[in-house]
């Protein structure tokens, strides 16, 4: 097995099908914090946040093989397992985490070891997202990172409930539309 | 009316969707594998969310721990989940199954560089086979009264159409279908194979 760097997504992902270590370390180096800080945000604690980072990893290695080159990114794919592992955990009832509306607000933020070929990167999505309309950027946020409802997110935010969905898939919209801008 | 990507990415980050919404999530969950440009975009709109976060640095403790998990005696542990499924056994069953992999007793040499070791047996018409096969070398073949299915847990095996499948890969093996398993080049192959006997269809 080769145990040399794996310098870029789709290479690390096919080193990690094929079983060599080195893909998975490569993902960890280059994801790990994005990872773990939306893993913090939904579970809001530390140490429980970090377990479902390794076990996000450890599932990695077993369906490295399976992913499909054509599909979505590697990034997201890796989002798409680290957010239902870190839902699932928070409604195993063992976190007790209370979050307000403001704590769902974020002030601009810019990774500093993050490679800026990423695409959208950090800063244009924080200033696409800001400029949704408050109460579709708290519904997006609140379905992202609290996985709540469409009935609770409509209490929540004030909004009836038949409109969640729709609001939510508007703001989508937007999001893309501004990246593909 | 077919769904629009957003509508579906919203129900997905709802936890609302309908059965057939459902399918396709599981399916890109699975692979990664989108239908369309539209839904690869959306799909990335919703994790672009993500990046509403302040990145964060875990401990160096969860790296070291992590890469110790990934080599040595420890390796496929990560795979006892679906290993239970696969052998219908229990978690601590498959954990046993999967620390045999590296006993130095236990085997039978089948051909030059392929070993079997047999790891439930008894069970009616089936039996589960752990192999470690060599690069370059063919695993073997049940008989011709026997179904195999295939678990592949380390290393990469080419089928007589070129297909190639890794670690975490179930392939299903019929009775009297043409296969041919060669370990590919790079590591050796460990794989644990269920056979099923088929005297009376034979």
């Amino acid at each position: 097995m080769a145990d040399t760097p794996v310098t870029d997504d789709r290479a690390a992902i096919e080193a990690a099908g094929r079983g060599d270590p080195a893909g998975i370390e490569s993902l960890y180096d280059a994801y790990a914090p994005l990872l773990f800080g939306v893993a913090q945000r939904i579970l809001g604690d530390r140490s429980l946040a970090e377990e479902v980072l390794r076990d996000v990893f450890l599932e990695m290695w077993t369906k490295a093989s399976a992913y499909d080159p054509e599909g979505c990114s590697v990034r997201v794919w890796l989002l798409m397992h680290l957010r239902l592992r870190a839902l699932e955990r928070l409604r195993s009832g063992k976190v007790g985490k209370m979050v307000s509306m403001e704590d769902t607000q974020i002030a601009y933020v810019v990774g500093d070891d993050e490679d800026p070929s990423l695409s959208p990167t950090r800063e244009q999505v924080q200033r696409v997202i800001d400029l949704l309309p408050p109460k579709q950027r708290n519904m997006l946020q609140l379905a992202y990172f609290e996985g709540l409802s469409s009935e609770k997110i409509g209490a929540r935010t004030k909004v009836p409930t038949t409109r969640v969905a729709s609001e939510i898939a508007n703001a989508l919209e937007t999001m893309r539309k501004a990246f593909e801008a | 009316m077919s769904t629009r990507p957003e509508d579906l990415m919203a129900g997905y980050l709802l936890g609302e969707l309908f059965a057939d919404e459902r399918v396709r999530v599981d399916s890109i969950h699975a692979s990664g594998a989108v239908n369309s440009p539209e839904e690869r975009a959306a799909l990335e709109a919703v994790h672009s969310v993500a990046l509403y976060t302040i990145p964060t640095r875990p401990g160096p403790r969860v790296r070291e721990n992590l890469m110790t998990s990934l080599t040595g005696r420890k390796r496929l542990l990560p795979f006892r989940d679906r290993v239970a499924e696969f052998l219908e056994v229990d978690i601590d069953t498959a954990y046993t199954v999967l620390t045999t992999v590296d006993h130095r007793v236990g085997w039978t040499e089948a051909s030059d560089g392929v070993r079997t070791r047999t790891v439930l047996a008894g069970n009616r018409d089936l039996d589960a086979t752990l192999i470690r096969a060599a690069a370059g070398t063919v695993l073997p073949r049940p008989s011709s009264a026997t179904s195999a299915e295939l678990f592949i847990l380390q290393g990469q095996l080419r089928d007589l159409d070129d297909t190639i499948a890794g670690p975490g890969e179930r392939l299903r093996r019929p009775l009297g279908s043409r296969y041919r398993h060669e370990v590919q080049d790079g590591a050796e192959a460990v794989v644990l194979v269920l056979s099923r006997e088929h005297v009376d269809e034979a």
